[in-house]
């Protein structure tokens, strides 16, 4: 677990340096609207282009300075808006956390809620139905979901967490159903236990620890759907920013978010794996943990 | 009940193969003619499903699409296996420092939101390309950024394969070690690569949707599953012309028809 902790660091210095040299080397990239202006002449687009290729000094030099300044505080500044990349983002992180907050928290409860009730009341048409809905909604593209949520006036936050929930509902019915088979449930039923008490006290805490790192996987899962869902529904977050770079050779703008993206994502997996490691060593000991612990 | 469901939805697909093959056949519309006396038409005989605002035929371009949805998700899927495949049974046999270094790759992709890896990487591709071309870089971009998923599962399969009897009688009999992996080793994975296949082919379905949908997947005129629902975007139309629900709804029956036929149920995210 140190040795992750300590490669976030040099994997995000790989993601920024493999999105800074996938842009630097599109083509088209890095051209100087100036050579296309018919009033410049033949010497004048010459010297443009020698200008460019002396202060064009390669992928990694760009990279190298990007981290000096980063390490500054400076991010650079947009292409496309011409406005600090540092501001955009603060500016846009608010508005993302709120949808990604709000629909991992739906998605959560309906899942966990739905997956609670079929344990305590052992309704296997509870458990059907909401499999075969969250199949029908992995069928719909979620940008055709984001689509339809919009014309009816509804909160992105609800799109977003219909996306998730099919596959959150999936893995938490597969784990607790694990846990259902296990020897110390069968003695619970032998023992005439309540359907809720069982699930209480021996299936959740002992299914925890499958669960705890899909909180982590979730974060990455939400912030990849909330993409679509913002650019369709006009919400000015970093998803709207990363389509809109993107659809503008935005370089600056695009290796910081992918940093910043990286970053996020690697940080919430090793979170949710920590949480996993503590709820197991808590459940069965730190000897059993190592053994119980998901790999 | 549940071989009932397998056989609809395996009918469901044979018809819809159909249908992409013989799309020709079946309008006479060009997918790409643009009818000005008839913009955006509503449902007649001769434009069953009515027409866009261009005036194109809204059949003539949704079998168009499905052909090409339908040749290339399955094409940006053995990509994807392939590249798992080559990489996975390579980690998996070496172990090592390759294992480990390709561990950490696969978690790295896996972790990323896909969705923000596909548009950057998009990016980096010209967007004024011709329509084929488009259609190729976008399909071909999911296959290798795909490659993931499938990698993890192959390694592993290589990795147990590797300590399996056969693989300890290949060496006792002095097989080369590349000699065991190409003729040992692969061909028992073929039932896992198999599985990878399919399950890979409505995930990219669903991708190449939600490019085209923001306007980086295949560009105009060709038509695909996901610029066909482009049309969605346009308030009051879904009112005006249900017909434009058509496409989206063969998608996700599409796409929940392969869940049902596909071989192994994976519980993943």
């Amino acid at each position: 677990m140190a040795a992750r902790i300590l490669l976030i660091p040099l994997w995000m210095f790989l993601a920024g340096l493999g999105g800074a040299t996938l842009l630097k080397w599109a083509p088209g990239a890095n051209v100087d609207e100036r050579l296309l202006d018919p009033r410049f002449g033949p010497g004048a687009l010459a010297v443009i282009r020698e200008t460019q290729r002396k202060q064009d000094h390669g992928v990694l030099e760009y990279y190298r300075t990007f981290l000096e300044r980063a390490a500054q505080g400076d991010l650079g500044i947009s292409l496309t808006s011409d406005r600090p990349v540092r501001e955009l983002l603060e500016g846009r992180l608010g508005e993302t956390t709120r949808l990604v907050g709000s629909g991992l928290a739906m998605a959560w409860l309906a899942s966990f809620g739905l997956a609670a009730a079929w344990l305590a009341t052992g309704w296997a048409w509870l458990d059907r139905l909401a499999m075969a809905g969250g199949s029908l909604l992995l069928a719909v593209p979620s940008a055709v979901i984001g689509v339809l949520f919009l014309h009816w006036r509804w909160p992105a936050a609800v799109a977003l967490g219909l996306v998730l929930f099919p596959r959150l509902y999936s893995y938490l019915h597969y784990v607790l159903g694990q846990a259902l088979g296990r020897p110390h449930v069968w003695l619970a039923i032998a023992k005439g236990l309540p359907r809720w008490t069982r699930a209480r006290r021996h299936v959740i805490p002992h299914a925890l620890p499958s669960l705890l790192p899909v909180l982590g996987l979730s974060v990455s899962m939400a912030l990849g759907a909330a993409v679509p869902l913002e650019v369709l529904c006009d919400r000015p977050g970093l998803g709207q920013l990363a389509w809109q770079s993107a659809s503008g050779r935005d370089l600056p703008v695009l290796v910081v978010l992918t940093w910043f993206i990286t970053g996020v994502t690697l940080v919430a997996n090793v979170a949710g794996d920590l949480a996993s490691e503590w709820s197991a060593s808590r459940l069965c000991g730190p000897a059993i943990a190592r053994w119980e612990a998901p790999s | 009940m549940s071989r009932i469901l397998k056989r609809m939805a395996t009918a469901y697909l044979v018809l819809l193969a159909v249908a992409a093959v013989a799309g020709p056949w079946l309008t006479p519309n060009g997918y790409a003619d643009q009818n000005r006396d008839a913009i955006s038409a509503p449902v007649s005989v001769p434009h069953p499903l009515g027409t866009d605002e261009l005036g194109r035929d809204r059949l003539a371009r949704l079998l168009e699409g499905m052909r090409v949805s339908l040749l290339l998700a399955p094409a940006a899927s053995l990509i994807a296996v392939s590249v798992a495949a080559l990489a996975g049974v390579w980690a998996g046999w070496c172990g090592g420092w390759w294992d480990r270094s390709l561990d950490g790759a696969s978690n790295l992709f896996l972790c990323l939101p896909g969705f923000f890896v596909l548009i950057t990487a998009r990016a980096a591709l010209p967007l004024d390309i011709s329509p084929w071309t488009s259609v190729t870089v976008t399909f071909g971009l999911l296959g290798l950024l795909g490659w993931a998923g499938p990698c993890r599962v192959i390694r592993s399969a290589t990795r147990s394969l590797s300590g399996s009897g056969f693989v300890t009688a290949a060496h006792a009999r002095g097989s080369k070690p590349h000699r065991i992996a190409f003729r040992q080793v692969m061909p028992n994975l073929a039932p896992v690569l198999a599985a990878q296949f399919w399950t890979s082919v409505p995930l990219f379905l669903l991708a190449e949707a939600n490019l085209s949908f923001l306007g980086l997947g295949v560009a105009e005129p060709l038509p695909s599953w996901g610029t066909m629902l482009k049309e969605l975007e346009r308030p009051g139309l879904v009112a005006a012309q249900p017909a434009v629900l058509v496409p989206v709804l063969l998608l996700a029956l599409c796409v929940a028809s392969l869940q049902v036929v596909i071989p192994v149920r994976q519980v993943s995210l």
